[in-house]
């Protein structure tokens, strides 16, 4: 290469080397796939969410599995099927029980219960395989029927059966056999257990029985053919020894009134802890018998059950035996359960309502089957549908045609709620079913839904609880409610507080100074939530529990005293004044202890000044009136208008004259207006709060109410201290970030640093600050521990500032551990957590919209 | 230290420039560390003073920016400061209204007089005294606010409410500010909306609007283009008279072309201090003559 000549001696090579480039390429990959990585892990968040979530919302699938045709003969008694719906049992009029294979109809099995013609009645389902029959004698007997099974040793199985394919059925012993994937033996039959006749009364044949099972053992009930209904509790205790059994029978009696030609009930029911039993007659009337005390029956209400001109045609509980399903000659179905209204007008103060209908398409219900675990019913009708409904949350979940054109003659649910059985017009049809979680729908979820016992649509979560009968609660608003009101709460505490801190570091205090206090609010962030949430629950509830009223007087007294203060700053002589300036910092830190202590002092004071010295009583709503919490309750308002209407009104009218007075009269007549101010707050106060109790409002029940220990005051000021660094830091950075050159042009104006600040530095910094406050709420919406801790996770809507709440991320971490996977309630936690992922993603987009536009106004400079 | 006077010379004597021996070696005395003393023209006795600074020195931490300054600023006239980068112009000019003191760790010594009235007192009220000042810096900072109120802003602090005040003060000011006819029909829009030129104008005019004693302007036309230059040069031109103007630039072009009087400042002292008319064309020093030809700055 030619020489070149150069100026410094060294000559550039003019080429970018291998190694910059190489490097130019790899960061701009890193830095591409880093970014979009980023990106697309947020999406798949959201999207595994989301399909977790779908299956929720999803339809039933209903899969016709078999048919073959029945005997034209009497609709079986009672019937069911078995888990893996391979066997049935049914039980005939007769007294017979016969079990049948599903895929073939061959039966296997044949039980004679009693000589023909003896049994008169049998209880409807409900109680599992308890079944209570009647006889024309007047006796009754309990029975266990249904199926079992029972695992088998390899040489027990004879040699023909042995080469089973895994999962196929073979006959065996009056049952079914299979063979598991694993070579495991287990054979189905049915089990049959009939306990001693019970003499209730006089030979008079039964009419109607049914039976309920307490945990102490079973009740029943029963209705003779002359018209008598007894109720009894049946103790049955086995000597070991002897193995002799002793019986013992309590109940009463009460003879139901005979309606015309009507005669006797067409159904008989008794209730799942046998306190009430309902006669219903065909015509739609309804009796209901309280047994709350079994030996002193009594007809505690009387109803009619369908309009005039419509008839009854079939009776069922629903799981729990609590909810009577009710379907009639239009082909309407009603769901009645008994409520507890404030005014009953029956004797015991239940009284039953409608809460729930399935509208009819005008063919008549013939048969409805209940399902063993859930709300789920099938509902027969005449024209041959078979529909599906979920009662609680009235979803139609499906329907199918069972036997074209005929009625339905019966139905029945697997045990898993995954196979429907059908018989009419001739012909036993199956069908499995995959229902999804027909408990939940969006309307279930957003609106109020009226379970079984409320007295009215509510809005409830509840998830478990100790009892097969429960049903789960998934209403989403009590936790988006909860979520709400701890931010509300602590955002009222910690956003003032932050915005007016990060102000005084960057707008007022030295730049030594602020150069301490900064890091040191920062410090406060690095305390783990869950440090702050045990502080919370442990220390700080009992302790705010204990000294409530000074609490709630320094929220007063505090700010008062800071006002006080300057008000008395101004009395110092100015030169005194201008010298002092830079300690004032010290005396603005020593009116707080002031404002403490006077807390201290006037909050016990005011308890029993208004309050007749306990102020949790009052709360509760059991002493004192409304006006004087209203007074309280009503100061910063008031105190906000004295405000307004001195700075509006009184000011311009003193100015001219206070200008041309000496500083210590100028000093003296602003202290006379500040106390002439707070006693004109006080008093405007009290006379709003006087208003509002003559007039019938009271604060109690609403923002107000019962004190709890963990509640959202406690929650308002911790998470407020939890989220003030953060609110402080973004606030101070924006503030510091207003340009100097604004600053120096409004300080060289001769404004002082506080018009600075909210004339020129607040508008400029808007974006800013609102990011901060944003950011904080964001924080405080997702915030987990504290609100775990501190908050006592009631699930409730109650706007009570000292009463409980439970957010959407605490119940997530209180329940996700004990949810089943892919459950309904592993499914709905996860829509929790789309909601609240909802709830944040709004935020933040409206944030970001808002900071935005504040940004295009203040910054062109 | 003193002030020494210069012996008067007779007024027509000194306009054509008598033969007379310059006194030279301030920069070097300088650059020793020698104090020195400021050469002030005798026309300035007869001025009477609306700014009197006295001895000021100024530090910033360890580091001294201004040395043992005085200086008597007439009133009514224009008074430049010029002088090299960083010879402590701006840091004086800052120093009238105070604005040093939102820096950290800046020390000062000796006293300014506004008027007669201390600024450096250990008992004197900060914001009363800027309100007897206006400034205007080097870089247009209207407030992001409209026109109307970025005018109206020293009253406004000052808690006027009277609609008409603010509206007379505000066209006047604009007025003076040779703004008005340009932005009459949109008082009310942003005052950021405006062109770099009109934005510093209407910071004079905000300047004036508060009714100061002393007006400081601190290299207004620095970031603008010749004509926008040329229009605050006219104003400057106007406002003279009416105001006592102090004003820091260092286009020598311009002080001569505006100012009554100029102070040549280099390393925080002032050199030389007289009539613009003479510094110029005979200045007593050679220091400030060697500057004023661009032998050195």
């Amino acid at each position: 290469m030619e020489a070149r000549k150069s100026f410094t001696g060294h000559a550039r090579r003019r080429r970018t080397g291998w190694g910059v480039r190489v490097g130019e390429v790899v960061s701009r990959l890193c830095i591409t796939v880093g970014g979009i990585g980023t990106i697309a892990a947020v999406g798949m968040v959201c999207v595994f969410l989301v399909w977790v979530v779908y299956p929720l919302f999803r339809g039933a699938t209903i899969t016709e599995a078999g048919a073959q045709p029945r005997p034209e003969r009497p609709p079986p008694l009672r019937w069911a099927v078995d888990e893996q719906q391979v066997l049935a049992w049914e039980l005939s009029s007769e007294g017979v029980v016969e079990v049948f294979r599903l895929d073939d109809g061959r039966v296997l099995d044949r039980r004679v219960l009693c000589p023909p013609g003896t049994l008169t009645a049998v209880s409807p389902p409900g109680s599992g395989d308890t079944v209570a029959f009647g006889f024309r004698d007047g006796t009754i007997r309990l029975a266990r029927l249904g199926f079992a099974t029972r695992f088998y040793d390899e040489q027990e199985i004879p040699s023909a059966l042995r080469g089973l394919v895994a999962g196929d059925y073979a006959d065996f012993e009056g049952g079914l056999l299979t063979r598991s994937a694993d070579g495991q033996w287990r054979g189905l039959k049915l089990r049959l257990e009939m306990y001693e006749p019970i003499r209730l009364s006089d030979p008079t044949p039964v009419r109607r029985i049914d039976v309920s099972l307490r945990p102490t053992g079973p009740v029943v009930s029963v209705l003779t053919e002359d018209g008598r209904l007894r109720t009894t509790f049946v103790s049955r205790r086995e000597n070991l020894l002897t193995g002799e059994v002793v019986q013992e029978l309590l109940g009463g009696e009460l003879t139901l009134p005979r309606r015309g030609s009507r005669g006797l009930p067409d159904y008989l029911l008794l209730s799942g802890i046998g306190d009430s039993v309902y006669a219903i007659w065909d015509d739609g009337h309804l009796l209901r018998v309280s047994t709350q005390d079994l030996e002193e029956p009594t007809i505690a209400e009387s109803r009619q059950l369908v309009d005039v001109g419509e008839s009854i045609t079939a009776v069922q509980f629903l799981i729990g035996k609590t909810t009577l399903i009710v379907g009639d000659s239009t082909g309407r179905v009603r769901a009645w359960f008994g409520t507890r209204p404030k005014e009953a007008a029956t004797s015991d103060g239940t009284v039953l309502v409608a809460a729930h209908e399935f509208a009819g398409h005008g063919s008549a219900v013939t048969a409805l089957a209940s399902s063993a675990r859930t709300r789920l019913l099938a509902v027969g009708h005449a024209d041959g549908q078979v529909r599906l409904w979920y009662v609680t949350s009235d979803k139609d979940v499906g329907s199918v045609t069972a036997a074209a054109g005929l009625p339905v003659r019966g139905l029945a649910l697997a045990p898993r709620d995954d196979g429907l059985l059908a018989e009419g017009a001739g012909q036993l049809r199956h069908w499995r079913l995959d229902l999804g979680h027909p408990e939940v729908t969006f309307r279930a979820l957003a609106r109020p839904v009226w379970y079984e016992g409320y007295p009215a649509p509510a809005h409830v979560w509840q998830s478990s609880s100790g009892s097969d009968a429960f049903e789960p609660k998934f209403g989403m608003w009590p936790l988006v409610f909860g979520t709400l009101k701890a931010t509300f709460y602590s955002l009222l505490l910690g956003v003032p507080l932050a915005l007016l801190a990060a102000i005084y570091t960057s707008e007022f205090l030295h730049p030594q100074v602020r150069a301490l206090v900064k890091p040191t609010i920062e410090l406060m962030a690095s305390l783990p939530s869950v440090v702050l949430g045990f502080l919370a629950a442990l220390v700080f509830a009992p302790f705010v529990e204990h000294v409530l009223p000074a609490v709630l007087a320094a929220l007063l007294t505090v700010p008062g005293a800071f006002l006080l203060g300057a008000y008395v700053w101004q009395f110092l002589p100015e030169k005194l004044a201008v010298r002092m300036e830079r300690h004032r910092f010290l005396y603005v830190i020593a009116a707080l202890p002031m404002g403490i202590g006077l807390a201290a002092v006037v909050g016990p004071w005011l308890e029993s000044a208004l309050f007749q010295g306990d102020f949790k009583a009052w709360l509760a709503g059991s002493t004192g009136s409304a006006a004087n919490g209203w007074m309280m309750l009503l100061l910063p308002l008031a105190a906000l208008g004295t405000a307004f209407v001195l700075a509006q009104f009184v000011n311009p009218l003193l100015r001219p004259w206070t200008a041309q007075e000496s500083r210590l009269r100028g000093a003296l007549v602003e202290l006379a207006k500040f106390l002439l101010a707070a006693a004109a707050t006080v008093a405007a106060a009290w006379l709003a709060g006087t208003l509002l109790d003559a007039a019938g409002f009271d604060p109690r029940g609403s923002i107000v109410g019962t004190y709890v220990q963990r509640n959202a005051l406690v929650v308002g000021f911790i998470m407020g201290f939890a989220i003030i660094p953060i609110i402080y830091t973004i606030a101070e950075d924006a503030l510091t970030a207003v340009p100097e050159h604004l600053r120096s042009a409004s300080l060289g104006c001769g404004a002082t640093p506080w018009q600075t600040a909210h004339r020129i530095i607040i508008p400029t910094a808007m974006s800013g600050l609102f990011s901060a406050v944003m950011i904080g709420l964001g924080r405080a919406v997702g915030e987990t521990m504290i609100v775990l801790m501190a908050t006592g996770n009631t699930p409730i809507i109650d706007l009570n500032i000292f009463n409980g709440f439970r957010t959407l991320s605490a119940n997530i971490a209180v329940e996700m551990p004990e949810a089943v996977r892919g459950s309904t309630h592993f499914r709905t936690l996860f829509l929790a957590a789309l909601v609240l992922f909802a709830m944040t993603f709004v935020l933040n987009t409206i944030a970001e919209v808002v900071r935005l536009r504040f940004r295009r106004r203040a910054y062109q400079l | 230290m003193s002030v020494s006077h210069v012996p008067p010379h007779d007024q027509a004597a000194a306009a054509v420039g008598p033969p007379r021996e310059m006194i030279n070696g301030r920069v070097l005395a300088i650059s020793r560390g020698e104090p020195i003393e400021t050469v002030v023209h005798p026309e300035l006795a007869r001025e009477e003073a609306v700014l009197d600074i006295d001895h000021f020195s100024l530090w910033y931490g360890s580091k001294q920016a201004l040395f043992d300054i005085t200086l008597t600023i007439p009133r009514g006239k224009i008074t430049a400061l010029i002088g090299p980068s960083g010879c402590g112009k701006s840091t004086l000019l800052r120093s009238v209204n105070r604005l040093n003191d939102l820096i950290d760790n800046v020390r000062v010594s000796g006293d300014m007089r506004l008027n007669g009235d201390s600024i450096y007192g250990r008992s004197v009220d900060v914001i009363e005294l800027r309100k007897r000042m206006g400034m205007v810096f080097q870089k247009p900072n209207p407030f992001p606010m409209s026109i109307y109120e970025n005018v109206v802003y020293p009253l406004r602090i000052d808690g006027e409410r009277n609609r008409a005040v603010l509206d007379e003060v505000c066209e006047r000011s604009l007025r003076g500010a040779a703004l008005w006819d340009e932005v009459k029909d949109r008082l009310h829009e942003s005052g950021l909306a405006l062109s770099g030129g009109q934005q510093q104008r209407l910071c004079i005019a905000r300047a004036i609007a508060g009714d100061p004693e002393v007006l400081l302007l601190d290299e207004p036309c620095s970031a603008l283009d010749p004509i926008a230059t040329g229009k605050i040069e006219d104003l400057i031109q106007e406002l003279k008279g009416t105001y006592s103007v102090l004003i820091v630039t260092h286009n020598m072009q311009q002080a001569a072309r505006t100012s009554d009087y100029t102070a040549f400042m280099y390393l925080g002292r002032v050199i030389e201090y007289g009539l613009t008319t003479v510094l110029f064309t005979n200045p007593h020093v050679k220091d400030t003559q060697d500057y004023i030809t661009g032998r050195f700055g």
